[in-house]
């Protein structure tokens, strides 16, 4: 509900207010510096007083904290003559905003409307919305990719198609594939079945209705899911990357791409997905820089790129708002980021070398390993920590299909999830 | 990505006055740009005499940037190259074929993981021969370990044959061998020399055949051996090998629709207990990772699946490697 209310407010600054709360001197200071602001709680607190009263203060403190990396209009913040000119026009708008022209209860219909949350198991325990920068750590293989591709399917699909409810979210889905090991195959397997099963859940009860006009009504299916599917798979956009200057580049002309995709699709790019951001880092850490004139130049190393990362995504944010999926698989290396106990961990028991998993035994203590510059750190709002648990999950007679466990640790929720992956997605598993 | 200075000749835009406004914020290659905020550039540069050449300089070499990276494509876009570029390759070994729903996918590495001996490079040699014959294609092994036996090879191959009159099964078995190159490469910087080589070699044979090369399958028997060599010590050097050549090998695996197939041999891991040489760092860069163990020294071998893009991990097969 939260997630919700704060970002009715960033919905409403989008529209109308920013260039008012910049000219009033209370909010100049925090609006006026370049994108994203950390310290909104306060304000937004303020402005949520000033605007539906106490009562949802209440819901707000009840949940975790402000997620401060929402983006905010900063063109405005920029062009000093636009300001001026918009100060104007807009101080009727400010007080019509004040008094209030919709309840709390459309507001947040309208947002859902607009910004749907993301409930997407095993990411449901926290609502995800435009905006955040969420974090799947685990092991190879952990369904790390599994979870974005599920994600991506879900994005791509319509709400509904020809009567037939798909529940998607009919956006575009940008996918960055670092690791160079995306199978379209799989996506389409996947896209292919969520068809199916939507089309077979309604057929059944369009059969209930015309008996018998069963064969026709089959036919016709498989043309429209066939034209389903193409423009599904035309939302999903793709790159590979072989190096981080590559990746660089990507994002740096990215701003062309999404603006000329959006036009074609009529649509919005919903996510950004990158698999797996630490995908250059053994290469990145070993780089030195070329001999070229200018000793103390900015040469690419592993800390400026993750800072030129984030600086592009923000940029790429502000003007695009996406909720930005990456992956990190954990990696165990050697010198300045291990000591030996922590190298005790990778204990091969016997019945790993079997499956050669990663033994979870032991996880537990050092769960979480932090490789990413800082900077990529604190540009991550939500963190999902997978590994693989010692149990299986007996589908029919022979398969045995590892049970994933799920757990939040930012924010931190006390739960954790297990899941497993069949052929048609992930399922949860009691 | 080159210096700027370079480039000089070929864009007008980027000239003398601009090299000097980049130097001024210690820009002197295409490189340092990806590192540097535009935006806050083109300000700086709106501040100066020049503003309009500068920022058209600045825009040059954002469309320079443009070029340095993959293309995008669609969903349909990459399904469509699928369906036409990335076959798949029967091994000849039926487990395996069995197992993977056909055999080695173009576009793909496939790492086989196996303590010795588990007929690593028995498969090896068993798809090498397989593909060189039923696709008439060419097949390269680079052999790290000596372990490649043409006259194995020549065996295999004769098997495939159907029992003709001698001279026509010599002259087959022959053209086949001749198809399968067999390099030795003996540490990792000349593994990837070799293999840099060849990019360049199937990159310009693209270019001016303008049709698809005749290579189906490039095999590293055992990949791991000379990663080996240069894992350890503090520093993340052969970390930093060993991402660099996987990233190389799906580069072009994917690029000129190739099968990889490498190897990764065992070592003795704490309590006895032996692990994969390559390990948890190594995971992240092969699409396929099939496992194979031998069935108490007979000529059946064990493969399970650990890795696989569309399947569930976990499956079996079994194999047979006659002698």
């Amino acid at each position: 509900m939260e997630a919700a209310i704060s970002h009715c407010v960033i919905g409403n600054l989008e529209k109308s207010l920013a260039p008012q709360l910049l000219s009033s001197s209370a909010f100049s200071t925090s609006l006026c510096r370049p994108m994203i602001s950390p310290t909104p709680t306060t304000f937004l607190g303020a402005a949520i007083h000033a605007w539906v009263g106490p009562t949802f203060i209440v819901v707000l403190q009840g949940r975790e904290r402000f997620d401060s990396s929402v983006p905010f209009p900063s063109e405005n913040c920029r062009d000093r003559k636009q300001r001026h000119m918009q100060r104007a026009m807009q101080s009727m708008s400010l007080k019509s905003w004040i008094e209030g022209d919709e309840s709390a209860k459309q507001m947040l219909a309208r947002v859902l409307a607009e910004r749907p949350l993301l409930l997407l198991p095993p990411l449901h325990r926290v609502p995800l919305r435009v905006g955040n920068v969420v974090e799947i750590v685990g092991p190879s293989p952990s369904a790390k990719s599994q979870i974005l591709l599920q994600a991506a399917v879900n994005c791509i699909l319509p709400k509904e198609w020809n009567g037939i409810h798909y529940g998607g979210l009919e956006r575009l889905v940008m996918y960055i594939d670092l690791d160079c090991r995306f199978d379209i195959l799989r996506l389409s397997q996947l896209l292919k079945h969520h068809i199916i099963t939507g089309f077979g859940s309604s057929s059944r009860s369009g059969l209930e209705q015309h008996e018998n006009n069963h064969t026709p009504l089959m036919a016709q299916a498989t043309d429209f899911s066939e034209e389903l599917f193409r423009t599904c798979m035309r939302r999903f956009l793709y790159i590979r990357c072989y190096s981080s200057m590559e990746f660089l580049a990507a994002l740096k002309t990215m701003q062309n791409r999404f603006q000329k995709e959006t036009a074609a699709h009529g649509v919005d790019i919903h996510f950004l997905m990158i698999d797996s951001i630490g995908a250059f880092y053994w290469v990145d850490r070993a780089s030195k820089p070329l001999a070229l004139e200018g000793d103390n130049r900015r040469y690419p190393s592993l800390q400026s790129v993750a800072e030129t990362v984030v600086q592009d995504i923000r940029k790429i944010l502000q003007l695009q708002p996406m909720l930005v999926l990456a992956t990190k698989t954990n990696i165990y290396g050697m010198g300045a980021i291990t000591s030996d106990t922590n190298r005790t961990f990778r204990k091969w028991t016997s019945q790993d070398t079997l499956d050669l998993r990663t033994s979870s035994r032991g996880m537990e203590e050092h769960i979480y390993r932090e490789y990413m510059p800082l900077v990529w750190q604190s540009f991550v709002t939500h963190r999902i920590l997978l590994r693989v648990s010692d149990e299986n999950f007996v589908e029919g007679e022979r398969r045995k299909l590892p049970i994933y466990i799920a757990e939040w640790v930012l924010p931190s929720l006390n739960y954790s999830d297990k899941f497993t992956v069949k052929d048609a997605g992930i399922f949860m598993v009691a | 990505m080159p210096p700027l200075q370079s480039l000089q000749r070929d864009f007008p835009s980027i000239d003398a006055n601009f090299l000097q406004f980049c130097a001024s914020h210690r820009i002197f290659s295409v490189e340092d740009f990806l590192v540097h905020d535009l935006q806050r550039l083109v300000a700086f540069a709106e501040c100066q005499d020049m503003s309009k050449d500068l920022k058209k300089g600045i825009a040059e070499v954002l469309s320079i940037i443009d070029s340095q990276h993959q293309p995008w494509s669609n969903g349909m876009e990459l399904l469509g190259d699928t369906w036409r570029n990335k076959i798949l390759f029967s091994t000849g070994c039926e487990g395996i074929d069995l197992l993977l729903q056909g055999g080695l996918r173009g576009g793909q590495l496939t790492e086989l993981v196996g303590p010795s001996p588990s007929g690593k490079t028995q498969v090896c040699l068993q798809a090498a021969s397989h593909i060189a014959h039923k696709y008439m294609g060419t097949v390269m092994f680079l052999d790290t370990s000596n372990s490649f036996s043409p006259k194995r090879v020549a065996y295999l191959v004769s098997c495939l044959l159907s029992p003709s009159v001698k001279e026509v099964k010599e002259r087959t078995i022959k053209r086949v061998m001749s198809n399968i190159l067999c390099y030795s490469v003996f540490d990792i910087f000349m593994l990837l020399d070799v293999l840099h080589q060849l990019e360049f070699k199937l990159t310009s044979q693209v270019q001016i055949k303008n049709e698809d090369t005749n290579l189906h399958l490039l095999v590293v028997d055992s990949f791991s051996s000379l990663i080996t060599a240069v894992l350890g010590g503090k520093g993340s050097h052969g970390h930093s090998l060993m991402v660099s050549a996987g990233l190389l090998l799906k580069k072009l695996a994917d690029e000129h629709n190739l099968a990889v197939l490498v190897t990764n041999h065992m070592v003795g891991g704490e309590g006895g207990i032996s692990k994969p040489a390559l390990g948890e760092s190594w995971k992240t860069v092969p699409h396929v990772r099939l496992l194979l163990s031998n069935d108490h020294g007979s000529n059946f071998y064990n493969i399970s699946i650990l890795k696989h893009t569309c399947m569930a991990s976990g499956q079996v097969g079994r194999l047979l490697i006659p002698n």
